[in-house]
């Protein structure tokens, strides 16, 4: 039997590379420290600079020791890989521990692709290649994280390789007999483990044995028969397998494996590509699975070749290659700052770290809507509102991805579930989770939520699961502790701005975007009517049946809008720039605002937040006091008139639009007035870019999803 | 509440591993604990099957011991057959459990649970598994769905054998196009429980009814000019080759805090008549006032039940669909019934046979016996669609002398609805969300000869951690003598195949 493992004449003079001057000197030198330094900067980049991300990526990805949840993953072709993604994907929940693990794999394929390709040290950095293309396969993802339908996606492609690279390995030190035999079982029970992988390496198999014979001059019929073979199972198997077994669509059962659909999703959607972005063509997601397969065939052709080109096309051709990959994956790393952004604030908003959210929100240059509802929630929750609201950057810019993005999809549940929207937060969950699957991240919401909601018996379903988790699971215990001692839900701390938002009464509706609903239903003045009118009803009908109990629970069931209620209701108009609503709101936000104020005492202050201040003098000076008026002595109680304070900046504010509107109409007596405007803006955000007033005439386009 | 971690789920999974075989040969040799103190009180067990009734010819109800120790067993008797089995998790073989329901039919199975701890021992009150002589159907069929609103993804038909374990996939709609271009597919339904006849909807992509004709598949819009919608809810006439619809315009809206969570309403519904042979379909009941909904055939099949809620949009400044949503909870739906002469195909004026609006209430699902002397039906506040709806219950009406009252046994502080008689009349099989008010699950609960019925029990799975993992609901299951064979494959030809169009026609030919 011949062994297909010995060396050719050329691979025997110095590991496969004639020997020269240069790759025995000062390549082989650098390739020593390049190659590890590459794995250490990856490492690094990932454990530290994408710790935010790897985080996310975890909690998107449910992995569980249950056989309905391995039925379930063994269901559909290469749901092996999924299963084994999701297992392993676990470990991100500790960035350094998930970077490690990652990175150990992709070690161990530079390996198998040194070991089954043949490639000496001195071409050594040939075989970061395929691991280049392994890497950016996840790192172009951004947004598409969110939208993915295949659990464990971050490590399919990884573990599918190194899967097919053994296979290769195993096929090369195999007998021809032993080929086929091997080729066989890798397609027919490769297939449903591995689905398209197990396709595309038995064809690689097959090309390996004729690049062995032809380098080794042995008889081809074989290998061209395994070929044969290997193509003919490549055709008949899935087909088999749809038949027999798989519910998957005909259609895909050649792409089993591969996320299509999403990509496909994404083209369907017709999206509006909103920047000039690398990102905004679709068919470049595909360039790093076809970069893995480039790679792949380039090794098999790499045993063909080696030995018959000089030396220096040999390091020209390696340095450019090695060159090419850095470049790729600096082009294929999704590093939009917002969405970096979002994904930091999402991690500390987990740890209830509210300075953090909310310090992240000042990175961003023009933030998403997203980054400012975290940022709104997070000073809500420091009682921070209406004093820095617009202290930070704003405005609302679109998500950078192919997809439309929609906040339901990526954070809505968990925006929902702090301002007290249990039920739709939880909804989103579900729904979600039909999409995607269950994802920790899905599974805590609608566990805390339906916690908040009062079904405890569902957020123990949910805690159940999570406790089923490697890394959920004291978190979900904690959990349990509200559960089983549901009064104890009143005095933990994290929950009380949630269920302050919760004093509304129950209506039907709709949600068509998260930050319009919130808009709608933020409307404390409608709120305590219904809940007035609830209780004026259930009052009636008690009466009328004689009910004394009823009509007491009626009175005492009726629910009073809270402080954080009416004053996010303020923040709704306030970024609406609704001077009507902000009217009607504003006397229910004084009421509790000089709560306890003795008015009579003579000269009092108690000044309002500083942008509830700009707000009202904003407001008045729009009204010019046609249907406002509010007493000079009353308005020194609220608003500083100190210098420096609120009023004398506002004055401020109007002497610098007119002085530089002035200016600029002097200098460009034809300006356009859109020009002007944000001439204006970039002249007075330096001043005044942290108040109400600047926000209302100068930050435009918000686009809410 | 702050993030925090553990590794003790994993160092489980490890010592599970490692004491697996360990697990095993104490299983095996599963003997009774010799001395223990008796505990007046019965275990807490997962599903909960104490004191139910099951037929003789179920699968093992495999359960879970539900009480913290170190040590489980259970003892198993009836007559001379005793089957104790170690461990918490109680899951006989099809061999134990057949040869104790055989022993045990027309009795009871008893069951002892004795809970170790520390090297001590109780023993909990013991309880009944009690075995009807009733056979029930051997198939039974079901949508598993998420429980979701509006995402339709990954939803099956499936059947399965209720003698032992056996699930296939009658239909997925993950076999065609998964969102957006995707199907909801529902409403399966068989005649005279046999397979031979039955439809189910594909709904958007490829959309139109799968309907197998004695044995001839083909794909129909059942939608005319002078119907609203295509067919809806369906009912096979059990002796004649017509089936009713009810045709819908319907809406979802979500509860921002009840936890009902979302009501389904239809906004526009009507009933119809599809001649299969000739492929028309006529309107029986398309009151403008009227939402009628839910046919139902009589065993004979010359008298048609559904349900009708009278509605008056009368507010000109506002839609019908506005006035339908404000007033949802004064939509209450009764049930009537026309007699039909299938010689002429004529109905006769609607009859009142349940006026639930009367008590304030809504009746929906009308399900006539085999035997035709009961009606079982869903009755809740308001509404239509009770499976969303927590106070819904199932009641029968003895449709002789108009008595009517709830399956207490059988009912829950949570929606029940979905039912289904077997073939027989002794069976119920009905979903209900009362295990966490959220997944509904199939349960199963004999009918006496009186109307009452016995203790429902879930449908056994093989494991009985299966519901705490299984993420989606089981809605309107049916009973079947028989499989069906026609594979999922089949079906998506004929779905990715030539539509058939029904004409109008304004009788019944």
């Amino acid at each position: 039997m011949n062994k297909t493992t010995r060396k050719s004449p050329a691979a025997q003079k110095e590991g496969g590379v004639s020997a020269s001057p240069f790759l025995a000197g000062a390549l082989p030198k650098a390739q020593k420290y390049i190659v590890p330094s590459f794995f250490i900067v990856l490492w690094a980049l990932l454990a530290f600079y994408e710790s935010a991300l790897l985080k996310r990526t975890e909690s998107f990805s449910l992995f569980l020791f249950d056989g309905t949840y391995f039925d379930t993953m063994m269901s559909v072709p290469a749901g092996m890989l999924s299963y084994i993604g999701c297992f392993l994907n676990q470990f991100f929940y500790y960035p350094v521990l998930g970077a490690t693990v990652y990175v150990a794999l992709l070690f161990v394929v530079y390996v198998l692709v040194r070991k089954v390709f043949e490639i000496p040290s001195a071409c050594s950095l040939l075989a970061l290649v395929p691991v280049v293309a392994l890497v950016a396969s996840n790192t172009q993802l951004g947004y598409w994280l969110f939208y993915l339908k295949m659990p464990g996606y971050y490590y399919m492609a990884l573990v599918a390789t190194l899967f097919s690279l053994l296979g290769m390995w195993a096929y090369k030190s195999a007998g021809n007999l032993l080929r086929m035999a091997l080729l066989v079982v890798w397609v027919v029970a490769g297939y449903p483990l591995m689905g398209v992988y197990a396709l595309v390496s038995a064809l690689l198999m097959a090309l390996l044995g004729i690049v062995l014979a032809c380098r080794d001059k042995k008889r081809m019929t074989l290998p061209l028969v395994a070929m044969a073979v290997a193509l003919l199972l490549v055709c008949v198997v899935p087909r088999l397998y749809y038949y027999c077994y798989a519910l998957v669509p005909l259609e895909r059962i050649y792409v089993a494996g591969v996320p299509a659909m999403q990509w496909k999703q994404g083209a369907v959607d017709g999206v509006v590509y909103e920047t000039e972005s690398v990102w905004q063509c679709i068919h470049l997601y595909w360039v790093p699975f076809c970069l893995l397969l480039l790679s792949m065939l380039g090794g098999a052709a790499f045993l063909l070749v080696r030995g018959r080109f000089s030396r220096k096309s040999i390091t020209v051709s390696v340095s450019l290659l090695f060159a090419l990959s850095l470049l790729f994956s600096y082009c294929f790393w999704f590093g939009n700052k917002n969405f970096r952004i979002e994904n930091k604030q999402m991690v500390a908003m987990w740890n209830e770290d509210w300075e953090s959210v909310a310090g992240y929100a000042k990175e961003s240059d023009e933030p998403t809507r997203q980054i400012i509802l975290n940022k709104n929630i997070a000073l809500i929750n420091m009682g921070k509102v209406g004093s820095e609201m617009f202290a930070y950057p704003d405005g609302g810019v679109l998500p950078i991805s192919p997809l439309a993005i929609h906040m339901t999809h990526t954070d809505g549940s968990s925006v929902y579930y702090n301002y007290g929207k249990f039920n739709y937060s939880y909804r989103w969950c579900v729904e979600n989770s039909v999409e995607y699957g269950w994802r920790p991240e899905y599974l805590k919401n609608a566990a805390r939520s339906m916690l908040l909601a009062g079904e405890y018996r569902l957020a123990a379903r949910y805690v159940k699961i999570l406790k089923s988790t490697m890394f959920h699971g004291g978190w979900a215990r904690e959990l349990e502790k509200y559960i089983d001692n549901p009064e104890l839900i009143a005095g933990e701390e994290s929950f009380a701005i949630p269920l302050q938002f919760a004093c509304y009464e129950d209506v039907l509706g709709v949600d068509e975007g998260v930050e319009a609903h919130l808009t709608s239903t933020l409307d404390a003045p409608n709120v305590q009517n219904l809940s007035n009118t609830k209780m004026i009803l259930s009052m009636r009908d008690a009466f009328v049946d004689g009910d004394i109990k009823a009509l007491v629970a009626a009175y005492e069931n009726k629910k009073d809008v809270t402080v954080e209620f009416i004053e996010s209701s303020l923040l709704v108009t306030l970024i609406k720039k609704d001077s009507k609503r902000f009217w009607n709101l504003f006397g229910l936000y004084l009421e509790k605002h000089l709560e306890g104020v003795d008015m009579s005492a003579g000269k009092v202050t108690k000044y309002l937040p500083v942008h509830y201040q700009e707000a009202l003098l904003l407001f008045m000076f729009l009204d010019k006091g046609k249907s406002v008026n509010i007493g000079d002595e009353f308005l020194s109680t609220i608003v500083s008139r100190t210098p420096g304070g609120a009023e004398s900046r506002f004055g401020n504010f109007q002497r610098a639009v007119a002085v530089n509107r002035d200016a600029l109409r002097k200098k460009y007596p034809d300006i356009p007035d859109a020009r002007m405007n944000a001439q204006l803006a970039a002249l007075l955000k330096k001043d005044f870019g942290n108040t109400y007033y600047y926000y209302y005439f100068f930050v435009k386009k918000i686009k809410t999803y | 509440m702050r993030c925090c971690t553990n590794y003790y789920s994993m160092k489980q999974v490890l010592r599970y591993i490692l004491l697996m075989p360990l697990l095993a040969l104490v299983a095996c040799t599963a003997q009774l604990p010799e001395k223990y103190s008796e505990k007046d009180e019965l275990p807490a067990i997962f599903p909960e099957y104490t004191d139910v009734t099951v037929p003789c010819n179920i699968a093992p109800l495999t359960f879970r011991v539900d009480v913290e120790g170190d040590d489980y067993m259970t003892l198993l008797k009836a007559a001379d057959v005793e089957v104790a089995v170690g461990g918490r998790e109680v899951a006989l073989s099809p061999d134990e459990w057949n040869s104790l329901l055989a022993a045990a039919k027309g009795g009871s199975i008893k069951v002892d649970v004795f809970v170790g701890q520390n090297g001590v021992w109780e023993k909990y009150k013991a309880f009944d598994i009690f075995v009807s002589p009733d056979e029930i159907d051997p198939y039974i069929s079901y949508r598993l769905i998420p429980p979701s609103y509006v995402a339709y993804e990954k939803l099956t038909i499936n059947q399965r054998a209720l003698s032992s374990y056996d699930e296939d996939v009658i239909f997925s709609n993950m076999m065609i196009e998964t969102e957006p271009a995707g199907q909801c597919i529902n409403c399966h339904a068989y005649k005279n429980y046999k397979t031979d006849n039955m439809q189910f909807h594909v709904r958007q992509a490829l959309g139109g009814t799968i309907f197998v004709h004695d044995g001839e598949i083909k794909k129909v819009n059942l939608k005319s000019d002078s119907t609203i919608s295509a067919g809806v809810y369906p009912a096979f006439n059990p002796k004649y080759d017509v089936v009713a619809y009810s045709v819908n315009t319907t809406g979802q809206i979500f509860h921002t805090k009840h936890p009902n969570k979302v009501e389904v309403q239809d906004t526009l519904s009507d009933i119809i008549v599809y001649n299969p042979v000739n492929e028309t379909v006529t309107n029986v009941a398309n009151d403008p006032n009227a939402l009628e909904v839910f046919p139902t055939w009589s065993p004979d099949g010359k008298t048609l039940y559904y349900c009708v809620a009278d509605v008056r949009c009368e507010d000109p400044t506002k839609t019908r669909v506005t006035q339908l949503v404000e007033g949802y909870k004064d939509i209450k739906y009764d049930i009537v019934s026309r007699s039909w002469d299938p010689e002429t195909g004529l109905f006769g004026d609607a009859d009142t046979v349940f006026l639930s609006s009367a008590m304030g209430k809504s009746a929906t699902f009308p399900r006539v016996s085999p035997c035709g002397r009961y009606l079982l039906f869903a009755l809740g506040e308001y509404g239509c669609f009770h499976i969303w709806h927590k106070d819904a219950d199932l009641y029968l009406l003895n449709l002789e002398d108009g008595s009517y009252w709830p399956l207490e046994k059988a009912n829950s502080p949570f929606a029940e609805s979905y039912h289904a008689w077997s073939s027989n009349g002794r069976w119920i099989l009905f979903a209900s969300r009362r295990m966490e008010n959220n997944y509904s699950r199939l349960y199963i609960a004999h009918v006496n000869p009186d109307g009452s019925s016995d203790k429902a029990f879930v449908l056994p799975q093989k494991s009985a951690g299966y519901y705490d993992f299984f993420d989606r609901s089981y809605n309107v299951p049916e009973f079947m003598i028989e499989p069906v064979t026609i594979t999922p494959q089949e079906f998506v030809e004929v779905v990715k195949g030539e539509t058939a169009k029904v004409k109008y026609s304004s009788k019944i030919k």
